[in-house]
Formats: C-alpha cells, sequence, structure tokens
C-alpha cells in the first residue's frame, strides 16, 4: 500500500477504490500474501503464530527448571534427551539451570507477551475497530515483524552454542552479564542476547510509531478519541509506553557491549576474578539497573494494559453490558501509563540506593493501586446484572481479573519499600509477577484468541476444548503461583538451583513439588489449546459475521480477509463502542456504525 | 527408542485421532440438530457458571488450606529477632490483614456475579454506564487505605536508615565473592583498615592495604607480570595473543595502583588494619546482642545480596560501591533455638542475588551471643597482622612459637586462619 493509498484510509468518506482493491488482490503472490505481507492481519498472524511457538520453547525450559526444583538431584531422561551435555545423566547442570531459568524470563517477557500481545493484537484491532484501511506504513509494520522474527532465531540459536546461552538472570545485571570468567553463559550467549534484543527493540519501536500514528491520524469519520474501544486506548498508551523506555533498554544494551567489548567502564568497577584484577574503576552496576529498570517497569504495563483492554472488550460483549465508568478506565489506563514511568526504583529498594530516593518510590508505587482498584471494581460492576455468555474468550477475560486482583494486592506488600527488605528477589516476588503481569497477560493473549480467531481465520474454534483449557490452566495458575507466596515468606530466595543446601527449607521441599506437578498439569492444557488452534485454522465451522454480536467495526468487516479490510466503503461511526441492552431496543446492541435514531440524539451517552 | 518411547508416540497419535474424530462427529450431530457447531448451549452456559460458583469456594480453600498450614502454625520465618525487624513484621501483619480483606471479599464477588448473572433466555443486561458516586467511593476508600499504608510503611524505613542509634555500634565488613562469605573487625582501634581490590592476593583475600601486604604483593604482581612480558616476548599464537595482552594491560594497571599506595604509605595511614580480624569463608560471624551492628558490604567480583532474613536485614553487595545496613539483633541463638524448639537452628547470611553457578550454595553461619560471651570468643582471634605474617593461631600471650611457623607457613597462610575458626 503506498501513501497516497492511505490518505484514503483517513478520508473514510472518500469512496473510490473498491476496484482498486481487486486489482491488488491479482497482483499477490505466495511471498507477498504469506511471507513479506504488508497487511496488518496477516502480520498479527505472524506475530502470534511466532509468539505461540516461543510460549512452547519458554514454557519447555521451565518445565526442566521446575522438575529440578521439585526433585533436586534426580535424574531425568526427558532432560538428558532434550538438554543433552547440558543434563547429562539427566542431571541438570548448575549454570545451565541459571540459563534456563533467564531465557525463560527473556523469552515469556518480551517475545510472548510483548510481541505476542501488542504485536498481535494492535496490529488487527487499530485498523479493524477503527475504521481504517490499514497501518500508516504498512511497509516499516513488515519490518517490524521481520525485526522480530531474527531477534528470535538468534535468541533461538543461543540455546545452542557451546558456552550455552545468557544466565545472569534475564535483568542481566553487570557484572555478572559483562564478564565470561564468572559464568559461561555471560560469553558469546549474552553476545547474541544483547544483539538479539537490540533487534527486538528496533522491532518495538517500528510497530509503536506505527500504532500511535494510526490512532491519532486514521480514525474514519465520527470515530472521536471518546468513541474508540478501551482495546485500542490500551494499545495506543502501551505503544507510547514502548517508544519512550525501550530506547533507553538500547542505551543500556550498547553500554553494557562497550563495556563487554572495549573496556569501557559504565557498569564495572573495582573488580578482581579469577586472579586478575581488572581495570576498570568508576562505573557503577547500580547505573545499569536504574536503567534497565527504567524499561523494565513500564514493560510491565506494556504487556498488562492491552491485556486489560481486551478483558474490557470481552467482558463488555459477553456479559452484554456497557463497560461500566468508560471515562474512568480512560483516565486510569492514562494515570496507570503515567506513574509506571516513575516507579522503577521500587525494584532497588536494597541495591544501595540512597533510602531517600527510595521513600519517593515507595510512594509513587502505592500510588498505582488507585487506578488498579477502579479498574478491577469498574469490571466487577460490569458484570452485575449482566446476561453472561461464557465463551471461552468470556472466561480467561474473568480470569485476567481474578488474576489480576490477586496478583495487584500482593504488589502493595513488595511496593513498600519496608516490607520489601525481607521479601525482595524471594518466591513471594516470582509469585506476585506471575500471576499480576505473567499469567494474566497471557491470559489476555489466549482470551483475544479465542475471541479474534473467527476475525483471524474465518472459522470458530471449539468451545468446549476451550472450556477444559480455561479450568484447567486457571486451576493450575493458582497451583504453581499461590504457595510460592509462602516459600517466599519463609525466605527461599528465588533462582536457586535447589534448597538442599538449606534444612531450614526442608519442610517446604512438598510445596515444590506440589508446584511442578501443576505445571505439568497446565502444560498438558496447552497441547489441548494448540490443537484447538491449529485443527480450527484449516477443519473448524464457518464462522459468522459478527459471532459474538460485538458492537465495534471489525464485525462489520466481511469474514473472507480482503486487502484494505471494507469492500466499499468505511463505516461511519455514530456512537460509543458500549450500546449494550439499551432499554426499550429490539436488539441487544447497536453497532458503532449505525446511525443515532431521533430519540437517541437527545441524550447521547458520549 | 525404548519402549516407553514408542507407546509414548502410539498413547499420543491415538489421542489426537480420537480428539479429533470425535470434534468431527459433535459437528455433524449439531449440523443434525440445526444447531451452529459454535453456538454456546444454555447447558454449557450452566455449567460454566457453576464452576465460577465453584471457584468462589476454591478462592476461600486455598487462602485458609494455606494460611493454617504454614502462616498459624510457624512454618515461615520465625518472628524477627532484631529491633527494627520487630517494627517491620507489625506492618507486615497489618498489611496482609488489609490486602487478605480485600481478597477475601473481591474475589467472590467477581465469581459470584459471574454465576449470578449467568445468560437466561429472556433476561436483558441492565444498561448501566457509570456511577460518579460509586467511583468516588472506591477511588477515594483505596486511597485513604493505601495512603496510610504509605505513611505507616515510610515511617519505619526511615527510622531503618536513619543514622541515629542508640548505643554503641559494631562496625563490621560483611565481605562477598563467589561463592563465600567472609567478614572483618575492626580490631582494638575501632576502625576497618583500608582495602583496595588491587591487594588482593591468595594470602590477602580481603584486599588489606599495610605496608607489609603493599611489599608482598608488589612482589607478587612484578613476578606475574615478568611471566606475562616473557609469554609475550616468545612469539605466542594469535589464540593467546589477546588474552596475554589483556592480562598485561591488567597487571600495568594494578602495578600502578599498588605502586600508589606505596608512595603515600610514610604516612601512619596504612596501620589501621594491623589489628583488623578477619573469619575467612568456611568460619562464623559472632555478634553481641543488643548491640547496634553495622555491617559494611563490600563484594570482590560480581553483584551479591547479603540477605539475613531473620533479622530482616538485605542489602546488595555491589563492586565499586559502598553499601551497609544496621541492625540491632535482640535473640541470641540460644534462645532461638529454644523458642523454636530445634537445637540444629542457626541464624545465616546467605546470597539472595544471582551470582554464578553456586549462588544457591553461599552461605554463613552467624551466632548471636551474650556481650561476655563475644568478648571472650573476640579475644581468641588472631589479628590480621599476625594472621599475615602466618602466626599460629593463639592467645595473644604466646607469640615466640610464630618464627617457627614463619619460615614454612608462607605457602599456606590463608589456611591459617581457618584453623581459628574451628579451634573454639
Amino acid at each position: 500500500m503506498d501513501s497516497t493509498h492511505n490518505l484514503s484510509a483517513e478520508n473514510a468518506h472518500v469512496t473510490h477504490d473498491a476496484h482498486a482493491h481487486d486489482h491488488h488482490e491479482h497482483k499477490e503472490s505466495f511471498i507477498t500474501k504469506y511471507v513479506f505481507s504488508q497487511d496488518h492481519k496477516m502480520i498479527a498472524k505472524q506475530f502470534l503464530v511466532t509468539a505461540i511457538f516461543m510460549a512452547v520453547v519458554a514454557f519447555m525450559l521451565s518445565l526442566f527448571f521446575r522438575l529440578q526444583l521439585a526433585w533436586p538431584g534426580e535424574s531425568f531422561k526427558i532432560s538428558e534427551i532434550f538438554l543433552g551435555k547440558w543434563a547429562e545423566g539427566g542431571l541438570l547442570d548448575p549454570n545451565f539451570y541459571l540459563s534456563l531459568v533467564t531465557m525463560h524470563g527473556t523469552l515469556m517477557v518480551f517475545f510472548v507477551l510483548t510481541a505476542g500481545l501488542t504485536g498481535t493484537y494492535a496490529n488487527l484491532l487499530i485498523p479493524l475497530q477503527l475504521g481504517v484501511r490499514d497501518m500508516v506504513n504498512p511497509f516499516m509494520n513488515m519490518l517490524s515483524y521481520w525485526f522480530f522474527f531474527v531477534s528470535s532465531v538468534l535468541m533461538i540459536v543461543s540455546l545452542f552454542i557451546e558456552s550455552g546461552p545468557a544466565s545472569a538472570g534475564w535483568t542481566i545485571y553487570p557484572p555478572l552479564s559483562a564478564l565470561p570468567e564468572a559464568i559461561p553463559g555471560s560469553g558469546l550467549g549474552m553476545t547474541l542476547w544483547l544483539i538479539a534484543m537490540a533487534l527486538f527493540i528496533i522491532s518495538s519501536l517500528l510497530g509503536g510509531l506505527n500504532y500511535v500514528a494510526t490512532v491519532i491520524n486514521c480514525r474514519t469519520k465520527g470515530m472521536k478519541m471518546t468513541r474508540m474501544p478501551l482495546t485500542v486506548w490500551t494499545f495506543m498508551t502501551a505503544a507510547i509506553l514502548g517508544i519512550l523506555s525501550f530506547p533507553v533498554l538500547l542505551a543500556a544494551a550498547l553500554l553494557l557491549i562497550f563495556d563487554r567489548s572495549f573496556g569501557t567502564a559504565f557498569f564495572l568497577s573495582d573488580i578482581f576474578i579469577s586472579g586478575q584484577a581488572l581495570e576498570q574503576t568508576g562505573g557503577s552496576p547500580v547505573l545499569f539497573q536504574h536503567l534497565f529498570w527504567f524499561l523494565g517497569h513500564p514493560e510491565v504495563y506494556i504487556v498488562l494494559l492491552p491485556a486489560l483492554g481486551i478483558a474490557s472488550e470481552i467482558i463488555s460483549t459477553m456479559s452484554r453490558k456497557p463497560i461500566f465508568g468508560y471515562r474512568a478506565m480512560v483516565a486510569s489506563i492514562l494515570a496507570i501509563a503515567f506513574l509506571s514511568f516513575i516507579v522503577w526504583g521500587h525494584h532497588m529498594f536494597v541495591t544501595g540506593m540512597d533510602p531517600f530516593i527510595g521513600s519517593i518510590f515507595t510512594f509513587t508505587t502505592l500510588l498505582i493501586a488507585i487506578p488498579s482498584a477502579i479498574k478491577a471494581f469498574n469490571y466487577i460492576t460490569t458484570l452485575w446484572r449482566g446476561n453472561i455468555i461464557f465463551s471461552p474468550g468470556m472466561l480467561f477475560a474473568i480470569g485476567i481479573v481474578s488474576l489480576f486482583i490477586s496478583g495487584g494486592l500482593t504488589g502493595i506488600i513488595l511496593g513498600d519499600s519496608a516490607l520489601d527488605i525481607n521479601v525482595h528477589h524471594t518466591y513471594f516476588v516470582v509469585a506476585h509477577f506471575h500471576l499480576v503481569m505473567g499469567v494474566a497477560s497471557l491470559f489476555g493473549i489466549i482470551a483475544g484468541v479465542y475471541h479474534w480467531f473467527p476475525k483471524m481465520y474465518g472459522r470458530m474454534m471449539n468451545n468446549k476444548l476451550g472450556y477444559v483449557h480455561f479450568w484447567v490452566t486457571f486451576i493450575c495458575a493458582y497451583g504453581v503461583f499461590w504457595p510460592m507466596h509462602y516459600l517466599g515468606l519463609a525466605g527461599v530466595p528465588r533462582r536457586y538451583y535447589s534448597n538442599t543446601a538449606f534444612p531450614m527449607f526442608d519442610h517446604l521441599q512438598d510445596l515444590n513439588v506440589l508446584i511442578t506437578i501443576f505445571v505439568i498439569i497446565g502444560g498438558l492444557a496447552q497441547v489441548v489449546f494448540i490443537f484447538n488452534f491449529f485443527y480450527s485454522i484449516w477443519r473448524g465451522p464457518k464462522a459468522p459475521q459478527n459471532p459474538w454480536k460485538g458492537t465495534t467495526l471489525e464485525w462489520t468487516t466481511p469474514v473472507e480477509h480482503i486487502h484494505g479490510n471494507w469492500p466499499g466503503d468505511i463505516p461511519e461511526v455514530h456512537r460509543w463502542p458500549y450500546d449494550f441492552s439499551l432499554p426499550g431496543e429490539e436488539e441487544d446492541f447497536i453497532p458503532q456504525n449505525v446511525p443515532l435514531r431521533d430519540h437517541e440524539k437527545a441524550n447521547e451517552h458520549h | 527408542m525404548s519402549l516407553i518411547t514408542i507407546l509414548f508416540v502410539l498413547v499420543s497419535a491415538l489421542t489426537l485421532v480420537t480428539v479429533v474424530k470425535l470434534l468431527s462427529v459433535s459437528n455433524l450431530v449439531n449440523r443434525v440438530r440445526g444447531r451452529k457447531p459454535y453456538e454456546i448451549t444454555e447447558g454449557e452456559n450452566n455449567i460454566n457458571a457453576l464452576m465460577c460458583l465453584f471457584m468462589l469456594f476454591f478462592g476461600y480453600a486455598i487462602y485458609f488450606y494455606f494460611h493454617f498450614k504454614y502462616v498459624t502454625t510457624g512454618q515461615l520465618l520465625p518472628a524477627s529477632a532484631s529491633l527494627h525487624g520487630e517494627e517491620i513484621d507489625t506492618l507486615q501483619t497489618v498489611s496482609f490483614v488489609i490486602i487478605s480483606i480485600a481478597y477475601l471479599l473481591v474475589q467472590p464477588v467477581l465469581w459470584y456475579f459471574a454465576f449470578r448473572y449467568r445468560y437466561r433466555k429472556n433476561a436483558k443486561a441492565f444498561h448501566y454506564s457509570h456511577n460518579n458516586r460509586l467511583e468516588m467511593v472506591w477511588t477515594i476508600i483505596p486511597a485513604l487505605v493505601f495512603c496510610s499504608l504509605i505513611f505507616y510503611g515510610l515511617k519505619i524505613w526511615n527510622d531503618i536508615f536513619s543514622t541515629e542509634i542508640e548505643g554503641e555500634k559494631i562496625t563490621m565488613e560483611l565481605y562477598a565473592k563467589q561463592f563465600e562469605w567472609a567478614a572483618r573487625y575492626a580490631g582494638a582501634d575501632k576502625e576497618l583498615g583500608d582495602v583496595n581490590y588491587t591487594m588482593v592476593s591468595d594470602k590477602n583475600a580481603l584486599g588489606m592495604i599495610t605496608p607489609e601486604t603493599i611489599d608482598s604483593q608488589l612482589v607478587l604482581i612484578n613476578r606475574k607480570r615478568s611471566e606475562v612480558l616473557a609469554a609475550l616476548a616468545a612469539f605466542p599464537t594469535p589464540e593467546e595473543l589477546p588474552e596475554l595482552e589483556k592480562q598485561r594491560d591488567r597487571l600495568n594497571h594494578q602495578l600502578k595502583m599498588v605502586s600508589g599506595f606505596k608512595k603515600k604509605n610514610e604516612t601512619a595511614k596504612y596501620l589501621k588494619g594491623h589489628d583488623d580480624i578477619i573469619i575467612p569463608s568456611g568460619g562464623e560471624i559472632h555478634i553481641p546482642v543488643n548491640r547496634p551492628i553495622e555491617l559494611k558490604m563490600r563484594s570482590q567480583d560480581v553483584i551479591h545480596s547479603a540477605y539475613l532474613p531473620h533479622f530482616r536485614v538485605h542489602m546488595y553487595c555491589v563492586p565499586g560501591l559502598a553499601t551497609s545496613f544496621t541492625f540491632v539483633p535482640t535473640i541470641t541463638s540460644q534462645e532461638m533455638k529454644a523458642k523454636l524448639n530445634n537445637e540444629k537452628f542457626d541464624y545465616l547470611v546467605y546470597c539472595n542475588n544471582i551470582c554464578g553457578s553456586a549462588h544457591f550454595n553461599m552461605q554463613m553461619k552467624i551466632v548471636v551471643e551474650t556481650e561476655e560471651q563475644y568478648n571472650r570468643w573476640l579475644e581468641k582471634q588472631q589479628t590480621f597482622a599476625l594472621a599475615f605474617k602466618g602466626e599460629a593461631p593463639a592467645t595473644k600471650a604466646s607469640p615466640a612459637p610464630a618464627d617457627s611457623a614463619k619460615t614454612d607457613s608462607a605457602a599456606v597462610p590463608a589456611a591459617a586462619p581457618k584453623k581459628v575458626a574451628k579451634l573454639k
């Protein structure tokens, strides 16, 4: 799509291009349609499938370290089959254990939750829900995916190199990540990690700039900002967060590359290792942590906000009710986004950072709880007196709210600097962020798959398998992460290869066994999902145009994908996206493109 | 391929085929009944609604099961053994009560609404888009609760890190390296001697700067340097070259630093370390009860973190950055053993920041005892000056036998203090 073409997307009332589209489609080859596609719907699917692959890899990594944690010293044939020399005789190597946790974190946070969520749904839904024919710059959009793809390949390749992948934790704190003498994974593995992340950041920026520009410039006629679905609000906000914070990580990565390869001392000082005193003095490892968490904390909301946006959309649609407190929801999203930039220090309360700064960060951190609470209450009120249809997508959306409440509440402990002293880096932290950020955001991806599958593939997924998938996954999510809180409160640190060196943790070992059993069951449930996903792509029943009776514009497009989304004119928007169950109406929903009736004009909502 | 693998593949394949067949059958049945295959029947919807109701109880069940199994029975950390830790414990209890109430109230409402307002054929949802008063209520209430928690928490935080402490404090150093801890006491002058990372050697694990260590270190560096220079002159292979050059540059830097100390050594500045007492890895840290202990942290290589959970103490050990944590232990090891009815109980410091392969086993025992016991223990420890010379570990009264040890002990000086720790 060239740029003049896009202008037509901005001016929804310009109606010249129905034929132009047919013309385009004739020229499409396999390569341009499926590989180097510039169509936002295809790019969304590319992101989704890549993210699912990365999720499978990342989950497998966690399986191996969970086996080790539950039964330390036990030999596992399966570990030897998959990990080879890293698990000789089925016994996991302690260095590779650290590689596993590092790569699990990296792949999940960046390659599954960031790319899988924003890459998929911002791409799919921003144009479809705003009435746009494609992204502002489809070519940049395509580049965004292919940078992500190359980055993914590098990350996967690093799993197979001789010295092992990066192993300094996903937060790659130097000096550990800077010195191959300190840990083998900080050799070539770390170099590949840094290059892959640099490419990932480029991908994220190309995508993010596109999303924001599209939302600001290209909305169809009548689509005021206050008529945008909450999904689009969250995608736009998350993209802005990414644009502002990812470059800081790039700077940190770049300085780390300098320290590693060119003898600079940004993060290194006063180090004596393997019998040698290093030349570097004057650098600060804590500086790296500031830079890392300046991205790291907004990153939490980059993955969480879109999940909450998806939850808003699905809960409203399937409850047949407008989302409660639309304006408060938008305000909360913006407040969370703003606050997310001034709380990063709560990851660093005990790193030697000045205690006074610590108290400022405590203050801002606990403030985030207020907009979060508003969101939780608004979801619950949306369910109240609804007429709820439990589609698998809806169940996952409710699951998000449940996890958001449980995981969010423990954040109040961790955000309080005085309490953080004793739970910092324990399993309490692992439990907290997996519930509120990890599983909740993963549920966002899955909820979106069930809900928008008909829009992506023109077919329906099987509901019964979806139900099995949800209930097993949901119970396992709590089964895995709930007990971890107690491990943390007992003082068990994260990233320990085993706890056998500490008799004081012996009586907690059965918790680790319990957790691993839930991990295995939960993993099997994902097989059901993946089967359902791929089976339905080819064999699922054909989808109707608007299976969930939604009001947003994506349900006005034809089931068959066409380049440019709408065959004729782009629909004009006349109302907000939540006109469900209006009193006195025949149908329980009115799509956004239906003009206001006379009696409505008098008392318009938004 | 073992039998189990073949069996596993067979079972998986069979399951797959069965599921695929079942799906086609169910699609067919739906078509015969004139129902769309993806339609959610009221029966299915009700089952899911019932599951939501079940989740209400599930949420309570996991909360109370773990609460009664681990929290009330004292399976987690025992009550704090330090003064500030008691305040942290109170704040933690208050916070947990608040979040537990929120959890126990809000989760059930979510699941109950999901169950109660399940789809009914003739029902219509209530169009309810906003209610400003209601939203104000649930903005203001959490805001008030969180603000009071913030100010309560900040008061404790500021107390912990305030510089005003009652009582005479003991300043000591906690030294971290892969994958062990060491400790250093200030000795008679109550001042920790100077240290520098370029001074670290086998004999001088903590990098102490004293006139003796400077001389010995210069000898060591010059020897290593001439070895490296010789290797460089002997036409190294292209693979060896960069590594040798790196070593040369590092040794040059180290030489410059250490020579610098030599020049400054005209003053008595570097004598403070003579009376320091070093507890090497494998030893025990002893501290007296009810005295403020200032732990100054130092790291030799990567970031470690000193976690003393029983005292609610936690601070990173960062190379190149001075960090510290001051606390007052309130319960002796003996009292704690009695209290927990566990003879094997030990206070520990362990590493809580990923630091390499043996991160999971980097610990040191801490003994809290009465002031008299502590003083008696301290008297028995050897000063650094003696230890460095390789004196036999002994009380202050026996410097004589050192002579015999002097000649052969240079080879194993680092091992000598270890015996001290075991002597007790």
